[in-house]
């Protein structure tokens, strides 16, 4: 009968702050947390429980306190740490660094240990208010990479991607997304969610000024930002890949895809690549059961993936960023438009886009007026402005021949602004939102035949 | 669109749009939810309308989008109307050829579904027995309603029961027409909805009432409330609406969850055109009857789907239930009465109003009556959506609509109810589907997931993953739940790897019984059933696992030995090494044409050696 004991090699891991520092590990814990120091990995570092526990399996970061904690002095001392003790003489002020064997419970890697005022000298501490350690860094430096990781192929672009600082949200931009949302108790929840899909996680300092401008305390948000799932607390990488983990997908093998993406990406779901381009997530059924194991990144679906598919999504989702073949996808097709008013033709033969006639309207903004031009490729978003007309900006469509508004009553199903109509040659609508870099559009050929 | 003032403009509307159809008289319909999206739908419908503007078929040929139909094994498949003519599995090509076909009249023959136990093809969907058996009072809407258009709905008389109602019924009318068709609530527990109704209208009008639709469908392998939503919002909105008139509610709430964003897109959509007509919002249709409704966000919390949590998260605040009595309908939201129902519960409003109780209780049983949607998923062979009449048997069911198992390999139960539900053996399907019909078997019907599974899967696994997921989904409040979901956890964690004890077998059985009869809310009160049912119908599994260390299915990766038969590696393979270079443990020894084999001691049992044999060289055991 095979040996299930664990594999418990001693892993000598040390940095300059904590030299000497040694701690066993349990393979399980080497398979979660492959690059955090001893320094880093909170109270789980002492823990008797980590070969064995089930609660830490999707929570990333570092844990200040759990019910389970458990490092009594009895069963664990290969649990014990070798600390530097540092004692400080009163009278002369000077202080005797020395190695001491020690399972203090959570003070061994306390980084608050120098200048505590709780030490006692016996018993152990399980939970301590000013349990302290160090932050987690974002961009891990190579030596503490694990010797099996995976290393993809970065492109140099996306590299300089993922160092770029993410996105800020200044007062302002809190104050226009309070005035969309409303400020009573009730839209929270959206107001958070709006903060998330903007900068793609919840910065601490968006949930000040949030606090700040509605009057909610820091705990209650806090406590929404931690309770539901879908907010992040740290930044997401540039794709975020989800693996759906529904009923029907765990019966057609979804764990194994996750372990497959952990192996390819060699992160834990949850946590970000290092070079910051990807992010894993497990997302509990996104209600496509039929065409179960699931896999969501980019906004596009994968259904029915196996294991071997993986590699091909993770590079499908990274070459998404670049723009589509719309010259050669047979998908892409010029539609031809008239002004629904005037009937002439909208299309200029002179200035092309996509290699096909362009699309030309005169826009409105603020009372200036400028000639705007759309690819008449259906599914092409391209897009030619002259004029001072900012992004984000809604504005009235006209007909350059007859000067009427091409206005109807339909709003952008992505943004909800006002939808310009036009009518297609052959028959049918098309309609463009009037937003700037808004890509709500849609050709109608269905006309009053349900 | 112009706003409708009377009853009498609407009339007039609904009248103006039986015009003549296309001039073929033929419509190409594309069902286009998310699923059929993942399948590649949109490719279609791109190739259809540039089919249609090519070859000058606008006005000829109609094209209509709409939401899922639920054969969603078969997709993308098109429907051509008004025959009926059903194209599974298209391809991009062959919408072209479709296209063509349907201009000049035709069918395509070698493109049509094939019965695999006749292998005949068949040309009308309704022949096919997958929908042959249903009774598609809900989903049949779906198939004739474009979502993002208003005009489609009321076409297919959508507002009708609206209209008539504020024309000629009382409030007191309409709510006893919903008692006597015996609706029932039909996100799970199974509440009379009538009696609902009767209970919120008798509440003080005072500070207004809300009505709640809870769109959060947290069950992990449902997805009947998304085929609704995507697909015909309207419906909603309308049962909504006569709900408010019948009760006197004053604000209206759909809760759709995060994971849902065309649902949302399409229900925004289908608001602000309710809105325009003047069928939401004051003084609808020029009546005093004034009623609004909002759509809530949730932000992946199952734990939401019960309703003093759903209150809570609308509020704003972390979503933990609260005691109950005061019960939401006198307590809810701002401390207002509120009433809470299911998705499909509202979409059958109007269908009451429409055909009439009588007729509505004609269908499905004595206590349990109407249809119910059912997500048919796991493995068998034809996965979707499936709409029955209640009291229809689970072997009918899972045999002539689902066509039996996926693979030839026998099906071995089914999971009914999500993760609060349990698991009825093969045996039992001889049960009806109805609200009290499992309950003999330990399980409920709840909110319609069916998830089946056969001799691949292993029960312990499956109790191991619903506990899992209960215990990541425990609001944390109350210490029985909390601590009980996450010891229950460990124990099956232990059972799957082969490190548990009987002593432990018995210490599940005694947590379950605990959580469920002590915990607050239906989370943990229901969270154990999983455990309970997989003990009761498969305990023979939970022991091999526990005494011989071996899993059945071989699902439980640690317990099982990987090896390499010598015979095929050589002879079929020629010890090609693909499976050597890909371990990560560099476990798997051997040189090209010779026959490799695995150092058990080093294998981490990850099984991707045995996904990346391409001659099955790898056994195990």
């Amino acid at each position: 009968m095979p040996d299930f004991s664990p594999q418990i090699p001693a892993l000598d891991v040390s940095d300059g702050a904590a030299s000497g520092r040694q701690f066993a590990r349990g393979s399980y814990i080497k398979e979660m947390e492959p690059k955090h120091t001893a320094d880093q990995l909170g109270i789980c570092a002492t823990c008797d429980h980590m070969e064995y526990c089930t609660s830490k399996k999707t929570w990333v970061g570092q844990v200040f306190h759990c019910e389970e904690f458990d490092n009594s002095g009895t069963a664990s001392s290969d649990r014990a740490l070798e600390v530097q003790a540092i004692t400080k003489d009163e009278s002369t002020d000077f202080t005797t660094r020395e190695k001491v064997q020690t399972n203090d419970g959570i003070c061994v890697n306390c980084n608050a240990r120098e200048h505590c005022g709780y030490r006692t000298s016996k018993g152990v501490v399980w939970y301590c208010e000013e349990y302290h350690v160090a932050p987690l860094p974002m961009l891990i430096p190579d030596t503490l990479l694990p010797p099996f990781g995976l290393k993809r192929p970065v492109t140099a672009e996306e590299e300089a991607e993922a160092k770029k600082p993410h996105p800020e949200l200044e007062a302002d931009d809190i104050d226009a997304i309070l005035k969309r949302q409303g400020t009573e108790p009730g839209g929270l929840i959206a107001i958070l969610e709006e903060i998330q899909s903007v900068v793609g996680y919840l910065p601490e300092k968006a949930i000040r000024l949030v606090s700040e401008k509605t009057g909610r305390s820091m705990v209650d948000l806090y406590g929404i930002a931690t309770f539901f799932r879908y907010f992040s607390l740290k930044p997401r990488g540039r794709h975020t890949i989800s693996v759906c983990q529904g009923t029907a997908c765990h019966v057609r093998g979804a764990p194994t895809l996750v372990d497959e993406f952990k192996r390819q990406l060699d992160v834990i779901p949850g946590e970000t690549t290092v070079d910051g381009v990807f992010t894993l997530e497990t997302v509990n059924c996104l209600g496509a059961c039929a065409l179960g194991p699931i896999v969501v990144g980019a906004d596009q679906y994968f259904s029915r993936v196996e294991t071997p598919e993986v590699k091909g999504i993770l590079k499908k989702v990274q070459g998404k960023s670049r723009a589509p073949d719309v010259k050669n996808d047979p998908r892409f097709f010029q539609v031809a438009v008239n002004c629904s008013l005037c009937s002439k033709s909208l299309m200029d033969p002179d200035h092309l886009i996509d290699g096909h006639p362009s699309i030309q309207i005169t826009a409105t903004y603020k009372g200036k007026q400028g000639r705007a031009r759309f690819s008449s490729l259906y599914g092409s978003f391209a897009a030619e402005y002259e004029g001072d007309i900012p992004v984000d900006a809604a504005t009235d469509f006209s007909c350059p021949h007859c000067g009427g508004v091409l206005g109807g009553d339909a709003s952008c199903p992505e943004c909800e602004y006002p939808m310009a109509v036009m009518l297609a040659e052959g028959g049918g609508l098309v309609h463009i939102c009037t937003r700037r870099n808004c890509k709500g559009h849609s050709l109608d050929l269905t006309l009053d035949y349900f | 669109m112009k706003r409708l003032n009377t009853v009498e403009d609407f009339k007039a509307l609904k009248e103006g749009l039986f015009r003549s159809g296309p001039q073929s008289g033929r419509v190409i319909v594309i069902p286009a939810g998310t699923c059929c999206q993942a399948s590649g739908a949109n490719d279609l419908i791109r190739t259809a309308k540039r089919e249609l503007l090519n070859r000058g078929l606008v006005g000829k040929v109609a094209l209509r989008i709409t939401g899922c139909h639920g054969f969603c094994q078969m997709e993308p498949n098109v429907l051509i109307e008004p025959e009926g003519v059903f194209y599974p599995k298209v391809t991009m090509d062959n919408m072209v050829r479709i296209v063509e076909a349907v201009s000049q009249g035709e069918i395509l023959e070698d493109l049509l579904y094939m019965d695999p136990r006749t292998a005949e093809p068949i040309q009308k969907a309704k022949n096919i027995p997958f929908f042959a058996r249903q009774v598609r009072t809900i989903l049949r809407q779906n198939e004739k309603t474009d979502p993002c258009r208003i005009l489609s709905y009321i076409a297919e008389g959508g507002y009708t029961a609206l209209s008539d109602m504020l024309a000629s019924c009382k409030p007191a009318e309409v709510v006893e027409a919903i008692r006597e068709s015996g609706l029932r609530g039909r996100g799970g527990a199974g509440f009379p909805t009538g009696r609902k109704w009767q209970m919120l209208a008798l509440q003080p009008n005072g500070d207004g009432k809300f009505l709640v639709c809870n769109a959060d469908e947290g069950d992990p392998g449902a997805y009947m409330d998304r085929a609704v939503l995507e697909g015909n919002p309207q419906s909603i909105i309308e049962g909504m609406l006569i709900g408010a008139f019948a009760t006197g509610a004053t604000d209206g709430i759909i809760y759709v969850r995060n994971e849902y964003p065309l649902a949302i897109k399409n229900l925004g959509t289908a608001l602000r055109q309710a809105r325009a007509l003047g069928l939401l919002g004051e003084r609808i249709i020029g009546t005093d009857f004034s009623f609004d409704i909002k759509i809530v966000r949730g932000a992946g919390a199952y734990v939401c789907g019960e309703e003093t949590a759903l209150i809570r998260s609308v509020e704003g605040r972390m979503a933990e239930p609260r005691q109950r009595p005061p019960f939401p309908i006198e307590k809810g939201i701002e401390g207002k009465p509120t009433l809470i129902s299911n998705v499909e519960t509202w979409a059958n409003i109007p269908v009451i109003l429409r055909r009439g109780a009588k007729q509505f209780r004609a269908v499905g049983t004595e206590d349990s009556t109407g249809t119910k949607i059912f997500s048919l998923v796991g493995k068998i062979r034809n996965t979707g959506l499936v709409e029955v009449p209640m009291g229809m048997t689970i072997a009918e069911i899972i045999e002539e609509i689902g066509g039996g198992p996926e693979d030839g390999v026998p099906i071995k139960a089914v999971q009914t109810g999500g993760p609060s539900g349990g698991c009825i053996p093969v045996d039992r399907f001889d049960l009806p589907v109805s609200f009290d019909g499992l309950a003999k078997a330990g399980s409920i019907m709840g909110s319609g997931g069916m998830i089946v599974m056969d001799e691949t899967t292993c029960m312990v696994d499956v109790a191991k993953y619903f506990m899992n997921f209960m215990k990541d989904e425990s609001c944390g409040k109350c210490f029985v739940c909390r601590k009980g979901t996450q010891r229950m956890h460990e124990i099956l964690d232990d059972v799957s790897k082969g490190r548990a004890s009987l002593d432990q077998l018995s210490l599940l059985e005694d947590l379950a019984t605990v959580v469920r009869d002590t915990s607050l809310c239906g989370l943990g009160q229901l969270a154990p059933n999983t455990v309970l049912g997989t003990l009761r119908y498969f305990r023979d599994e939970y022991l091999t696992h526990i005494e011989a260390h071996k899993c059945p299915a071989h699902v439980c990766r640690e317990l099982n030995t990987y090896r390499i038969d010598p015979n095929i590696c050589v002879q079929l393979g020629h010890g090609c090494g693909i499976c050597s270079r890909a371990c990560p443990e560099k476990a798997i020894f051997g040189e090209k044409n010779h026959s490799h084999r695995i150092d058990l001691n080093l294998c981490r049992k990850c099984g991707i050696c045995l996904d990346l044999c391409n001659f099955n060289a790898v056994i195990v055991e």
